[in-house]
């Protein structure tokens, strides 16, 4: 097509997508999915088809220059804002005002084309009735004027463009007539086709135009534009409208990959231990006879070899993004935000020994008795007799353990990368962020193949300060296995005893929320087991939290936590928003 | 009506504008002296409800704006020192619940949950409050009443089960469209239509609740921008100085509600 040219786009998905699917739902309630599968906007029910932003070299200049553009951010061009803003507000307006479809039995593809259009200005219409703005977004992205001439495709050009461009005055009869059909009054824009079958009439009309003015017309190379309106292929459904491009699959966050069959004879398998084999044996909490089974888990403890490469998986964790796990700018604002958070403690106040202070919560007796001393006296008096209470530094020792089972190794959210690689993420921002202040933190990752093997790989221990070291340990985590967390839990709340710390040791649990081992047949066995894991802990004193990176897990997730412990990631630039709400 | 509270009584009427029977169910919890707890979303007009109640059953407010710093004593008094010694500073529970006026706890559950457990003596049959640094028991006066409010949003921390039970909850929301578009008018001192215009795009920030922003533009936020076009200043503008900059500084939402901006005027 003569007029809109199609922009080529650095990649973009992640940045425009959010932004875009926020506008749209601001504009009308209803909010459609959104997809960049497409080599042309369409739509499929009520899904957004948008193309993708390619990767290409350089980026093609739009020849709009005029009215506001708003400035862009996160690297989208403003130009390419505006082309996706256009598009998907052009598509919303079709789910908001469009009939579901069309009967197309017996039209010919003239008229088809011609009620695509008529349908097209018709919503633009509506639309910008409710929000005048979107008149200005559209108008622009017209071009067509009679030098580009007088065949099929041009004129439909121009006829859309005199439909939504009011200042558009064209001198062709047919373009005007057109405009006439559309409009009840030549000069108020008041629509005249209310009803599908009205721009049936008038498409009709139109369409019999052409054919007496012996225009060429190609169904088959037809290409509605501007390239900004989608192909109509939504309007009938029997027919087909134009060639479809097979839409590819779109990766959502899908059920977890499908468990090992169960392994009825798991022996103990030694993992790649470094520190010599020693196993500590666990109780398990069996919800069918309600009592302990005694030493019924192994679990081994060793600490992890630094990872000899880089850890599988898409290197860049998400556009804009440097090698994986590598801080950038974006990282350390997110550090900084969740540090803030951290620092805040929750702890009770208790009253600090020394500071004495003009007004506070109480009265120190012995500075109070010197102060009616010194006045009986005559002597000057020092009236800071009152003692505050003063909330002490955030101390103590935080567990953090990750989920290294099998099924940490699906795709999370929206973000390119599996559940371990934003387990490992998380981990190392919470360490990093307690690092300035006296808390000390051990990370541990822990999977699972049966009761007999448990295994908890420490990758940060208590002493250790947060580095490149325990960084690259972190890397070398790999998923495999299962989730039991019951002993899991046993085993840090065995770690987590002291008596040196004022605050209450904290137990984080990183995990997608989906329990399953080997050797265990009954689904709710290790969750009930978990859960009791999980109290014991809490009567010992340990606070516990649970973050949970998939949707499906935060249900059982509750069941063992509770409600308030547990809170779900689906983005990491929200984990300070989820901490706050922990109150970690 | 003790005069220690004068300066707490409301003079003059607080417009509000009722929503549904808020008014009503106000005024029979407080005959029988019932806690209230007033959820709703931040700036629906939960402080202006109480003012109005407080006005329409003549009782003195005394309004507490619960932090996390706030300590028990804080709400219940402390010993202070002067020229002869030590004297008692009731605080503001203590103050109501002498002499009978309505104690309003804003945001409660930005206090903590070990300052709260205070009213808990306050809240039910007994109606006393311990003043233990003093040794004394306050009987509250019969004309006290306890009101709370908070603002359940996603982010909002959790009060403790002890606690929510002790009350009756009201739950308030934004009115709709006219009505607000009446408020904002007069509020605001602007005409209809154009805090119509101001409520329609307010509508559409609230869109955006669970996706970029923890709530939408609240009825405040609207009488704000609805101030700054009485002042002449264009629509989108003030749009943008009240409603958008103010929401958010989360980028991809930013853009969102600039695009909106954009597109509603």
């Amino acid at each position: 097509m003569a007029s809109g040219q199609s922009l080529a786009y650095k990649p973009l998905l992640a940045p425009l997508h959010e932004p875009l699917h926020r506008y749209l739902r601001t504009l009308w309630p209803q909010a459609p999915a959104l997809h960049y599968n497409a080599q042309a906007p369409f739509i499929a029910g009520r899904n957004i088809h948008l193309p993708a932003p390619s990767a290409a070299a350089a980026m093609a200049t739009d020849a709009d220059t005029t009215s506001s553009s708003i400035a862009s951010s996160n690297g989208i061009p403003t130009a390419a804002w505006r082309w996706y803003r256009a598009a998907a507000a052009h598509a919303a307006a079709h789910l908001a005002f469009s009939p579901p479809a069309f009967d197309g039995r017996g039209l010919p593809p003239v008229t088809r084309a011609l009620l695509g259009l008529l349908e097209d200005a018709r919503v633009e219409q509506l639309a910008c009735r409710e929000l005048p703005g979107l008149c200005r977004l559209w108008a622009p992205l017209h071009t067509a004027q009679p030098a580009d001439g007088d065949g099929f495709e041009a004129l439909m050009l121009r006829l859309a463009r005199s439909l939504i461009d009011p200042a558009y005055d064209d001198p062709h009869p047919w373009v005007q007539k057109g405009r006439r059909l559309f409009f009840v009054d030549g000069t108020v824009p008041v629509l005249a086709l209310r009803r599908p079958d009205e721009t049936r009439l008038a498409a009709s009309l139109l369409g019999n135009d052409i054919g007496q003015m012996r225009l060429r017309f190609s169904a088959a190379s037809y290409v509605v534009g501007p390239d900004y309106r989608d192909d109509s292929r939504w309007m009938w459904p029997a027919g087909q409208a134009a060639e479809s491009t097979p839409a590819p699959p779109q990766p959502v966050a899908g059920p977890p990959a499908a468990p090992p069959a169960p392994d009825k004879d798991a022996a103990i398998r030694p993992s790649t231990r470094l520190a010599g084999p020693s196993a500590e044996l666990y109780p398990e909490w069996d919800r069918l006879i309600s009592r302990l089974r005694h030493d019924w888990c192994a679990v081994f403890e060793d600490r992890v070899a630094e990872a000899a490469e880089a850890p599988p998986g898409p290197s860049a964790a998400w556009p804009g993004a440097g090698p994986a796990d590598a801080p950038d700018a974006a990282d350390q604002a997110l550090r900084r935000h969740l540090q803030r958070v951290l620092q805040r403690h929750r702890q009770p106040p208790r009253y600090s020994d020394r500071r004495l202070s003009h007004d506070g919560d109480a009265v120190d007796i012995d500075a109070l008795v010197l102060l009616r001393v010194a006045q009986r006296q005559g002597l000057p008096i020092d009236a800071r007799i009152h003692r505050r209470a003063a909330r002490g530094p955030r101390d103590g020792r935080w567990v953090v353990l990750i989920d290294q089972s099998a099924s940490s190794a699906n795709s999370w959210a929206r973000a390119g990368i599996d559940l371990l690689q934003a387990s490992r993420r998380v981990a190392a921002l919470i360490a990093a962020a307690l690092q300035p202040s006296d808390v000390q933190v051990a990370i541990s990752g822990f999977q699972s193949n049966g009761r007999h093997h448990v295994a908890l790989r420490c990758v940060k221990g208590f002493a250790d300060t947060f580095g490149p070291a325990v960084q690259a340990r972190l890397d070398a985590l790999r998923s495999a296995h299962s989730t039991r967390l019951g002993a899991a839990l046993r085993y840090a709340t065995r770690r987590l005893k002291s008596t040196r710390f004022s605050s209450a040791p904290q137990l984080l649990v990183i995990s997608d929320g989906a329990l399953y081992d080997i050797d265990v047949h009954d689904p709710h066995y290790l969750v009930a087991d978990a859960r009791h894991a999980a109290l014991g802990a809490a009567r010992q004193g340990v606070r516990l939290h649970c973050i949970v990176l998939d949707q499906a897990g935060l249900a059982p997730a509750r069941k063992i936590f509770g409600a308030r412990a547990v809170g779900s990631l689906d983005a990491l630039h929200r984990l300070p928003a989820v901490a706050a709400r922990l109150a970690l | 009506m003790s005069l220690a509270l004068e300066a707490w009584r409301i003079a003059s009427e607080p417009f509000y504008s009722p929503v549904g029977d808020e008014v009503a169910l106000f005024e029979s919890a407080y005959a029988q002296r019932l806690p209230l707890l007033l959820k709703g979303p931040t700036g629906c007009g939960k402080t202006r409800l109480v003012e109005y109640m407080a006005w329409r059953l003549r009782r003195p407010l005394v309004t507490v704006a619960c932090n996390e710093d706030l300590s028990a004593n804080d709400l219940v008094g402390r010993w202070l020192l002067d020229a002869d010694g030590t004297r008692w500073q009731d605080g503001p529970l203590a103050l109501a619940a002498r002499h009978g006026a309505i104690c309003y706890l804003d945001e409660v559950v930005e206090a903590r949950a070990d300052t709260t457990v205070v009213i808990h003596p306050l809240t039910d049959t007994r109606r006393m409050l311990p003043l233990t640094a003093r040794s004394e028991s306050l009987r509250a006066h019969p004309d006290f009443a306890l009101v709370v409010s908070y603002n359940p949003g996603p982010s909002a921390r959790e009060m403790k089960t002890s606690t929510r039970q002790r009350f009756c909850a009201l739950s308030l929301s934004y009115p709709d469209a006219e009505r607000e578009s009446l408020i904002v008018a007069r509020e605001a001192g602007i005409e209809v239509g154009l805090a119509a215009d101001i409520v329609a795009f307010g509508i559409r920030t609230r869109r955006l609740q669970g996706h970029g922003l923890d709530e939408g533009a609240s009825t405040r936020m609207l009488v704000h921008a609805g101030v700054l076009a009485a002042q002449g200043i264009a629509l989108p503008v003030a749009c943008r100085m009240a409603l958008v900059d103010a929401l958010t500084d989360d980028d991809a939402t930013c853009q969102a509600l600039e695009a909106a901006l954009e597109a509603s005027f």
